[in-house]
């Protein structure tokens, strides 16, 4: 028997003026492959994955408005959310109120929050802030996220305050071991280890979403507390019309390039459709719009979710002003022109009656 | 009498470098002259040495600078705020956030917190009404609302993009930088220790059409009334128009 183990053991020496020799490829097929770490095996989408205790929580303050469903800062704040969390943890996604019932319910599942948190209390920022800490205690959530944009950023860093602690702002980079941030505008960056309140700002990229549904669970956080602003009056929210926002604040944009001659035309549409005016270079290097309407890499970067482009090619400078938007669409004579390639929708035919017939389809509408 | 606190910082210029007057700062000084008149205001700065950029600053209007000066490698904040709990100011103008470092914009509610007052972020403007001061704040996206109420507050001041004002020499030399010393009884906080290193280039994310980046294959060819209903109804659809 022994004699046995110690063939097994050792393997059988070579015949006497054999070159021992390794043969690499023998030993890589016997080498036994480790399991890919899959946490969830892709299931149909019908199927809902419910975690009851989370090994951690990693909570997402949703400040967006929900006309429409989700807006996309709030997805990709659930999906950064997501990944943080990782397979045992849990994403509570803290909403004022919930926007448009079922659908969003739906969406909020599907952009992977395990608890939906109604946030009661009244619309300041402090008010939000203490709420917002309370929720984070109940869970023990590790991380609250925010959108890093003006009313999201106000919240989160009063509630960094309360915390006792600095926010990681701009952050470039984000892992549940360290989070990067912008250091002196971006010129260099700085490694920690992740606080309490991290704001992602609107640019920052996302591993892609999981395709799972999660269960989004509504949970109303009672006896929300009430902070108020003493001896402070707050007005309503104005929107001003577009024609008076400076052109980086806009949210949809119509812009003219070289192939607009009816320039009537052009700002009657723009009008009727409450859009920004924005022009190429050239157009405002022939005096046909003011320079601060110019769009591209020497004008105006846009933030805007739409961009209605007439009439423009879209030269790279160009183009680089327009990266941030979400939809564009081109109308343009040349098939073949650049912009093209970055449009959603790409319509070849001629500004200015596509312009005329868009306005007598929008007085139409309006009666 | 009422009196304004401006706190100012060192810019950065974020093409050359160069130290500059942060811009949330000269429109933070603009508007607190504007309501407060040029002997009321006064701006106040914690760093160990002082900048060129400070004498900047006194030439969009203000009267004095008080410069606290702290040591090397301290942390500036506790300094700060001891002396703005001795000064008692009305209102505390600050930028919302600093061109250098870190920027996180914390200062401002630091400040509130040391002066247990209210704090009020995205500022765009300020006007007095009596004993009332009316500020606009900005809500992202354009959107704007009114807030009235009295002193004492902490405004946090967005910066404005476009066009920096240019500081006067008359006012550069009439103005004058107050020296003191970090006061005694805030034990000296070193500030943490940071693990910078040179920008790596990291993705952002970016928005790719949806026509095919073959050019030419993605384009729909329409009579101008389609193509209207097209357009039209790709805004609707995406709830960009109503």
């Amino acid at each position: 028997m022994s004699g046995n183990q110690r063939e097994a053991d050792f393997a059988p020496l070579p015949a006497p003026g054999t070159i021992l020799r390794r043969n690499p490829r023998d030993e890589r097929s016997q080498r036994r492959r480790a399991p890919i770490q899959t946490h969830a095996p892709r299931r149909a989408l019908d199927e809902v994955l419910i975690i009851e205790d989370a090994e951690i929580w990693i909570a997402a303050f949703l400040a967006g408005e929900g006309e429409g469903g989700l807006a996309l800062a709030d997805r990709d704040l659930l999906t950064a959310a997501r990944s943080l969390a990782g397979p045992k943890g849990g994403v509570l996604a803290i909403v004022r109120d919930m926007p448009d019932g079922v659908s969003s319910a739906k969406e909020l599942a599907m952009a992977g929050a395990d608890r939906v948190i109604l946030l009661g209390g009244a619309d300041t920022p402090d008010c939000q802030a203490e709420n917002i800490g309370k929720v984070a205690g109940d869970f023990g959530a590790r991380h609250v996220l925010f959108t890093e944009d003006a009313v999201s950023g106000d919240v989160a860093r009063r509630l960094a305050m309360r915390f006792n602690e600095t926010p990681a702002s701009r952050v470039r980079h984000l892992t549940q071991q360290a989070v990067i941030c912008e250091f002196d505008g971006g010129t260099r960056e700085v490694h920690m280890s992740p606080p309490r309140v991290i704001l992602l700002p609107p640019d920052y990229t996302n591993a892609a979403a999981e395709a799972r549904l999660r269960e989004a669970r509504v949970v109303r956080h009672v006896d929300p507390v009430q902070v108020d602003l003493p001896g402070w009056s707050i007005g309503q929210v104005i929107t001003p019309p577009a024609s008076s926002m400076p052109l980086r604040e806009a949210d949809f944009v119509v812009s003219a390039g070289a192939g607009v001659s009816d320039w009537t035309r052009f700002r009657m549409l723009a009008s009727h459709l409450n859009a920004a005016i924005g022009g190429s270079r050239v157009v405002c290097d022939q005096g046909d719009l003011p320079r601060d309407r110019q769009v591209g890499a020497s004008g105006v970067q846009v933030d805007a979710r739409a961009y209605l482009a007439f009439g423009i090619s879209g030269a790279p400078q160009h183009l680089e002003g327009i990266q941030a938007c979400q939809h564009v669409i081109s109308v343009n004579t040349d098939p073949k022109a650049n912009i093209v390639s970055r449009a959603n929708l790409a319509i070849c035919a001629d500004a200015q009656a596509v312009m005329g017939a868009m306005i007598g389809k929008l007085e139409a509408a309006n009666g | 009498m009422a009196k304004a606190v401006v706190l100012l910082s060192v810019g950065r210029n974020p093409v050359s470098g160069r130290a500059r007057m942060a811009r949330a700062e000269t429109r933070a000084i603009e508007m607190a002259v504007a309501s407060f008149g040029r002997e009321d205001v006064f701006g106040l700065h914690a760093s160990p040495e002082i900048s060129p950029v400070l004498r900047e600053y006194l030439g969009l209007g203000l009267a004095c600078i008080e410069h606290v000066q702290t040591r090397p490698g301290e942390d500036a904040l506790p300094s700060l705020m001891e002396r703005l709990r001795q000064i008692g100011p009305d209102l505390v103008f600050c930028g919302q956030a600093a061109e250098t470092g870190r920027a996180s914009g914390i200062v401002a509610y630091a400040c509130a917190d040391a002066l247990q007052s209210p704090v009020i972020a995205n500022v765009l403007s300020v006007t007095r009404e009596g004993n009332d001061f009316l500020v606009v704040q900005g809500m992202g996206k354009g959107r704007h609302r009114q807030l009235r109420g009295p002193s004492p507050v902490v405004l946090a001041v967005d910066a404005v993009q476009d066009g920096a004002p240019i500081p006067s020499m008359a006012n550069i030399r009439a103005g004058r930088i107050d020296v003191t010393h970090a006061a005694g009884n805030v034990a000296p906080t070193t500030s943490p220790a940071l693990d910078v290193r040179p920008a790596r280039v990291r993705p952002k994310k970016s928005f790719r059409g949806t026509s095919s980046t073959t050019r030419g294959s993605g384009v729909e060819h329409l009579d101008p009334e389609s193509a209207a209903e097209r357009i039209l109804d790709y805004l609707r659809i995406n709830n960009i128009i109503q």
